[in-house]
């Protein structure tokens, strides 16, 4: 019998994770190694952020992984280990761990980054030299452990950007999570200690997900947000606290304020590790992130890559494993329903040996749906629901205004004289729609050209987008930030300018704008709102008035960036978060490739069917769509069976049910019950 | 410090992380896994009491961390349900909803602490 292959995967943190219990789940035994002497990597290191609700930042789920990866009989986790050298031809790879050797079918890279070196590279801003200046990490480790409520500071003043977005060290490229996480955390404070007054200076607002306008609009309410960083932060004279020296950028207008305490939200750098750079021949760009080997099977996954988001890399170490899988060749077939247009979906999925089916509706279970397609029912495996944005005729902008996404905005723009770019003002916040802007600025190189980009936040969170945004403006574009949309008239702008007070006019010959994104009335025909949030099953195509708002599935970490409460079901595009095409591309790779096999966690519930009354109490209830109403031939009634396929076994239907039909494979009422004795007698 | 006349019951995505990185937080309290806190019924709970229990825990996810979305709600009233029996029993055995995520065992802590202060408050201020 042949030996099942072996992968390494090579750093234990949220891509590491992911990427290991996809390999295993894949078939492969796996070989997780880590330099440090635990597992989580990170986001170890982060508290949960939740007030009354969660706040969706995943460092919870690495606990999770960590038990699963603990407890999966085909992962092997090595801490302390240092990779010294692979060798051996391309089909008969060993890595070499100190002075162990193991067979290797492929490798992936999932070594996250480093915190950037704030004290030498900006030693203005006083970390470890004033005394009230420290890290926002260790600001929320103090937040965590009760003393900073013990003794809290009256005021504290977050600084973003601490390390990135700054071109005098080198640094020119958005760290994309910071901001999410300083304005969570503040958020988490407030939450806790609500006396604590707090301000946030910040050079844009960048978000790494869905959410964004929700969580800025809280935190606007509860702290200040500054536009503006500091240039310095010093000691105050004769006194103890730290004093913020900076300028308005909006207003202009220059300060120098005391606080308590000055959190510094440290940007992400690019580890680095020569040894393992030469050993696997890892390729790194401008900045030291890793960009791809030269060796066969090592791919990379994660934080390593660049900066993400723990939800992202975990996403990320999955499409890596699922690559590795394909390359060894033990990819999983079937046929996958695509609802909506995506070209990254279908062609990942072909890519992957699916078939992808172009549905306009989908019902039955994980592993065995039945996609209707517009000529016959197909049986696909998994689907993906895909959001797109408006109608170009629907689009809700003001008159005068054409749409960044249709050809008489975008495309005109390209060759008209003078163009205005508004971004923000009449739709959420959409990391899509500054991608695009900046695309069009970049185009628009005629001599007589003239472009104005008007925005509450410019969205630079994205590989290039920085380096893209500095182009533009060296190029004559202005970047204009205004905190409220401007008055639009037929090729005049009116607004007030933060920093002078006063009204300004900007004459144009055409202005673009984002309108607010989401699925087509046509879509709306094959998407059902209970059956995405979960409340209720999937069933056939059928019209429905629900508000667009409503048709989003939950934030949950456990269901991922892209998944629903119902297994094998992912919503993705426009209607789940207006990402950037990159991101899109990826969260299409991500739900093309997506577990679609039953969940690990063991047991399952049962319906007894000679009890069922059929109340459908559980029907209503279950959020996973498990139970369904089948006819029994032997009692010749209705009753309800629970699809082992889409049950998760939270028990809810068996606590739930009036006639006690159901019962729980692992925690029955009576093993409860005998646990309890037990434990008693203990 | 918790003992072993408090039952905590946990749920597989959260009390139970929780629990195995920060065993220290329940101290000896009893521990009954179960697979989500909507699992939990009241007569889980009056058993637990019958069974010597001076106080039932019942640790869920935060609203909007649940894989299953409803448990910590659930778990909430099936707790107060069971609560309100135990009252008309005339037992005073104490009935707590913690709602922390894995990593959060700081939430369980200030819960559990406030909790016990409560219980304190009511023993003082019954008649003697």
């Amino acid at each position: 019998m042949a030996e099942i292959p072996r992968a390494a995967v090579i750093g234990a943190g949220p891509a590491g994770l992911a990427a290991a219990l996809k390999l295993a789940d894949g078939g492969l035994r796996v070989l997780l190694l880590d330099a440090e002497d635990r597992l989580g990597g990170s986001p170890f290191e982060f508290g949960c952020k939740a007030t009354d609700r969660c706040a969706n930042c995943y460092a919870c789920l690495t606990l999770q992984q960590i038990r699963d990866v603990q407890t999966h009989e085909s992962i092997e986790v090595v801490t302390a280990a240092r990779v010294t050298d692979l060798t051996g031809p391309p089909d008969g790879r060993v890595l070499h761990i100190g002075d162990r050797q193991e067979p290797v079918s492929g490798v992936i890279v999932a070594t996250g980054y480093r915190l950037a070196e704030v004290e030498t590279a900006r030693p203005d801003y006083g970390l470890s030299a004033v005394p009230g200046v420290g890290t926002a990490l260790e600001l929320e480790k103090r937040f965590r452990s009760g003393s900073l409520g013990d003794s809290p500071p009256r005021t504290l003043a977050f600084v973003q950007c601490a390390g990135s977005r700054d071109s005098a060290i080198g640094r020119d490229y958005c760290s994309r999570v910071c901001c999410t996480y300083a304005l969570r955390l503040a958020r988490a404070i407030h939450h806790r200690i609500p006396e604590i007054e707090m301000t946030l200076f910040y050079q844009d607002l960048t978000p790494a997900g869905a959410g964004f306008d929700a969580l800025v609009a809280e935190c606007e309410s509860i702290m200040a947000l500054r536009r503006g960083l500091p240039a310095k932060v010093y000691q105050e004279p004769g006194g103890a606290r730290p004093i913020v020296c900076r300028a308005d950028t909006l207003t202009g207008r220059i300060s120098e304020e005391p606080y308590d305490e000055v959190a510094l939200s440290v940007g992400l750098w690019a580890r680095e590790d020569p040894e393992l750079e030469s050993v696997l021949g890892l390729a790194k760009d401008e900045h030291g992130f890793y960009e791809g080997s030269s060796q066969h099977r090592v791919l990379l996954a994660g934080a390593c890559r660049g900066p993400m988001s723990i939800g992202e890399a975990s996403e990320d170490g999955r499409v890596a494993a699922a690559e590795l899988l394909r390359r060894v060749g033990t990819t999983v077939r079937g046929a996958v329903a695509i609802i909506g247009e995506d070209e990254h979906a279908e062609a990942v999925a072909r890519r992957e040996g699916f078939e992808p089916v172009r549905a306009r509706a989908m019902s039955g279970v994980a592993g065995a749906f039945i996609a209707e397609t517009d000529e016959a029912a197909v049986p696909v495996v998994g689907g993906i629901f895909v959001g797109r944005r408006a109608d170009a005729e629907e689009e809700p902008l003001p008159p005068h205004v054409r749409s960044l996404y249709s050809k008489s905005g975008y495309g005109k723009a390209q060759s008209a004289r003078r163009v205005a770019i508004l971004l923000d003002f009449w739709a959420p916040y959409s990391r899509i729609a500054h991608e695009k802007a900046l695309e069009l600025a970049a185009s628009r190189t005629g001599e007589k050209q003239r472009t104005w980009i008007l925005c509450r936040h410019a969205f630079t969170g994205e590989q290039g987008l920085e380096a893209l945004m500095t182009q533009v403006r060296e190029s004559g574009t202005a970047i204009i930030h205004l905190p409220e949309a401007p008055e639009v008239e037929s090729g005049l702008l009116t607004y007030v300018d933060p920093g002078m007070g006063k009204r300004q006019e900007l004459k144009v010959d055409l202005i673009v704008a984002a309108p607010s994104l989401g699925p087509t009335s046509g879509q709306l025909l094959d998407l059902d709102a209970h059956h995405l949030n979960g409340r209720a099953r999937l069933g056939a195509a059928h019209p429905t008035e629900t508000p667009v708002e409503e048709l989003q599935p939950p934030s949950n970490p456990h269901l991922g960036l892209s998944g629903t409460p119902r297994e094998g079901i992912h919503v993705i595009g426009w209607l789940r978060d207006p990402g950037t095409s990159r991101e899109a591309a990826r969260r299409a790779e991500a739900a093309a490739l997506a577990d679609l096999a039953t969940p690990r966690q063991g047991g399952r519930a049962e319906v007894d069917p000679a009890k069922c009354a059929i109340c459908l109490t559980c029907i209503r209830a279950c959020p996973h769509s498990a139970p369904v109403a089948v006819y029994d031939e032997e009692r010749e009634k209705d009753v309800s069976f629970i699809q082992p396929e889409a049950c998760v076994s939270c028990g809810l239907c068996v606590s739930l049910c009036p006639a006690s039909a159901i019962s729980h494979s692992s925690h029955s009422d009576e093993s409860i019950a005998r646990n309890l004795e037990e434990l008693h007698a203990e | 410090m918790l003992s072993k006349d408090t039952v905590a019951f946990l749920c597989a995505n959260g009390g139970q992380l929780l629990d195995a990185a920060y065993p220290e937080v329940l101290g000896d309290a009893v521990r009954v896994p179960i697979p989500c806190a909507s699992r939990l019924d009241v007569v889980h709970v009056l058993r637990a009491v019958e069974q010597g229990a001076r106080r039932v825990l019942v640790v869920a996810c935060p609203a909007g961390n649940c894989r299953s979305m409803v448990g910590p709600d659930e778990a909430e009233r099936r707790l107060h349900r069971a609560a309100a029996l135990l009252r008309e029993a005339g037992s005073h055995a104490q009935c707590i909803l913690a709602r922390a995520a894995a990593n959060a065992p700081e939430d369980l802590r200030s819960t559990l602490a406030a909790s016990l202060e409560d219980a304190a408050n009511q023993i003082e201020e019954a008649p003697a």
